[in-house]
């Protein structure tokens, strides 16, 4: 017999029925439906029914049901004890992604502690290695370098003789009180290195602003390299090329992009004014012997003195190039400073800054509090996102787990 | 804590009192639905015993929005009595018990015992599904809303299994007499 016939029934069926389920209730029916009614009472009247023995044991089993009840109840709560140590082992875990991601809220963005303390591995390197920069050394890229080689060599010199300035800024998150000279009109050479840190994930986004950066403050890219890594192998670098009356707006908007941190900077001068002086008098006592030469060369009268002449022009002619192109790139250098610049990831300390000092206030709990809410929300919707497809699949797996054991059960039904 | 205890206590008392109380007044008929069933006395005695632990266990799982206590307990019952049934298949042919005479008939007249007996005959020869029908609307007394709900279906394709059970069970019986 199949179940599959959902269609209302036939009037004689539902009243047949009716005549049954009336026969049973003990009323009386309609004379035509005799037979049936007679056949449903001898149905009824004839049960299996259990021995009085078989009832005795049923009764004892049962009865026995009432004993174990209250170990059951206590068992069930040891099965509810692993859910309550699986919950509180997601919250410790939400609470400590939390706090790590935050950087350990707003008690580490006011250490005073050394920077390059607070940094691990490649970028505590750099930031120990820019802190002597003094000596001319630096991981930066090979123009860096040079430039550093240069600036260093001045720098070790006396300062009377050579008026050279390197200012490291080791552990100075803000270049808002970068130390200059003061301008006096003397031509200097500007330079200056940049140490960033951000997280790993951000490389590309602070590297694009510090594109952005640069092309706002009219600086050229002279070279960059990024690299995007997995955790906190990501670094970028930047050769820059900025107007030197733009340096420190650049440095200035550089120390604080919206998701990194100053590891280290470092901002060197080095006078050239009595080179940039020297060259320009060698420009001119050129061009002033030339101008002789042709004076001298309009009153020449013998063939000799004129292919002298000439041959001395052609020589102070070169000596002008020469000191023309010595005198620009000079002027290039004092109208562009490079600057290098280093990305790297890894913890980022946030920038102390005057509204942050000091102790508790409440809108930077209330901060921490969004920023631990945002993240535990993020773990959970991480776990979620991983525990889906397990459970659709736990739930599949149960699902036909029953469908196979009912259908099972109907055929042994069928077979019987 | 001891307040707790108690009212725990207390439930405890409610619900037993409340399966004792479906115990007395359904065993029989659980009884005589699983003997219809597997047609064995103490395999049925097992499986009745075996149902009504169970619905103690999962008395907590019963909805009474969505039937009777009687549907939901031979709902269970016949879960049980499928399990053996398929148990029993695997070890053996069931052996069929000879249908038990008992002591009245000696009393009943010869029409009447004439009639239970074709009656008898008839259903052994109707498949486990029509015993099944039987045994839940005669012998458990269940409507046809609790019947449906036992075996799964809509109450229209209860109620047109069962009265094309009840159809088949007569030509039966007529042929027989």
């Amino acid at each position: 017999m199949r179940q599959s016939e959902d269609l209302p029934l036939d009037p004689d069926a539902l009243a047949e029925l009716e005549a049954i389920d009336a026969t049973l209730a003990g009323e009386a029916v309609d004379p035509a439906f005799a037979e049936l009614a007679e056949l449903a009472l001898l149905l009824a009247a004839d049960p299996p029914r259990p021995s009085a023995e078989a009832v005795r044991r049923l009764d004892d089993r049962v009865g026995g049901l009432r004993v174990s009840a209250t170990p059951r109840r206590r068992r069930r709560a040891w099965v509810l004890r692993p859910a309550v140590g699986l919950v509180g082992a997601l919250a410790v875990a939400v609470l400590v992604v939390a706090v790590s991601q935050s950087g350990g809220g707003s008690s580490l963005s006011s250490t005073s502690r050394p920077l390059a303390a607070a940094l691990p591995g490649r970028a505590a390197t750099h930031a120990a290695s820019t802190s002597s920069a003094s000596s001319g050394r630096s991981d930066f890229g090979p123009a860096a370098s040079a430039k550093s080689a240069a600036s260093g060599s001045v720098a070790a010199a006396p300062p009377s003789s050579a008026p050279s300035v390197a200012n490291n800024l080791n552990a100075t998150p803000s270049l808002a009180a970068t130390p200059s000279p003061v301008p006096n009109g003397r031509r200097t050479i500007e330079s200056a290195q940049l140490q960033l840190l951000t997280s790993g994930s951000r490389i590309n986004a602070v590297s694009q602003e510090v594109f952005d950066v640069v092309g706002q403050e009219n600086g050229i890219v002279k070279s960059s390299s990024i690299t995007a890594a997995a955790g906190n192998n990501g670094f970028a670098t930047f050769s820059l090329s900025i107007p030197s009356a733009n340096l420190t707006t650049t440095m200035t908007r550089l120390s604080e992009l919206r998701y990194a941190s100053v590891a280290s900077s470092t901002n060197s001068t080095q006078d050239v004014n009595d080179q940039y002086l020297s060259d320009q008098r060698a420009l001119q006592d050129a061009r002033a012997l030339r101008t002789s030469l042709l004076k001298q060369l309009a009153d020449a009268v013998t063939q000799a003195q004129i292919t002298s002449l000439t041959a001395q022009i052609h020589d102070a002619e070169a000596s002008i190039s020469s000191d023309e192109a010595t005198l620009r790139g000079l002027q290039d250098k004092i109208d562009f400073s490079p600057l290098a610049v280093q990305i790297n990831s890894g913890p980022v300390v946030l920038p102390v800054t005057a509204s942050s000092r000091g102790g508790f206030t409440l809108g930077r709990s209330a901060h921490d509090a969004v920023r631990v809410l945002t993240v535990a929300a993020g773990v959970v919707l991480i776990a979620l996102a991983a525990l889906l497809p397990v459970a659709l699949l736990v739930l599949l797996g149960i699902w036909t787990r029953l469908w196979l054991r009912r259908r099972r059960r109907e055929q042994a039904l069928d077979a019987a | 804590m001891a307040q707790t205890m108690e009212a725990l206590g207390n439930d405890e008392r409610t619900a037993w009192t409340r399966f004792e109380a479906l115990y007395r007044s359904s065993r029989d008929d659980v009884y005589a639905y699983v003997m219809g069933i597997l047609r064995d006395a103490a395999a049925a005695e097992d499986v009745t015993a075996l149902a009504f632990e169970r619905a103690y266990r999962r008395r907590r799982t019963f909805d009474r929005h969505r039937g009777e206590e009687r549907a939901w307990l031979f709902g269970i019952a016949r879960n049980a009595a499928l399990d053996e049934l398929r148990r029993r298949q695997r070890l053996a042919r069931l052996v069929v018990e000879p249908a038990a005479v008992g002591e009245e008939d000696a009393f009943e007249e010869d029409d009447v015992m004439l009639r239970r007996t074709a009656v008898r005959t008839a259903l052994e020869a109707m498949s486990g599904r029509e015993r099944e029908l039987i045994s839940l609307k005669f012998h458990a007394g269940l409507s046809n809303a609790e019947l449906a709900r036992v075996l799964g279906v809509s109450e229209s394709n209860a109620g047109t299994m069962l009265h094309r059970t009840v159809q088949k069970l007569r030509k039966a019986c007529n042929a027989t007499v």
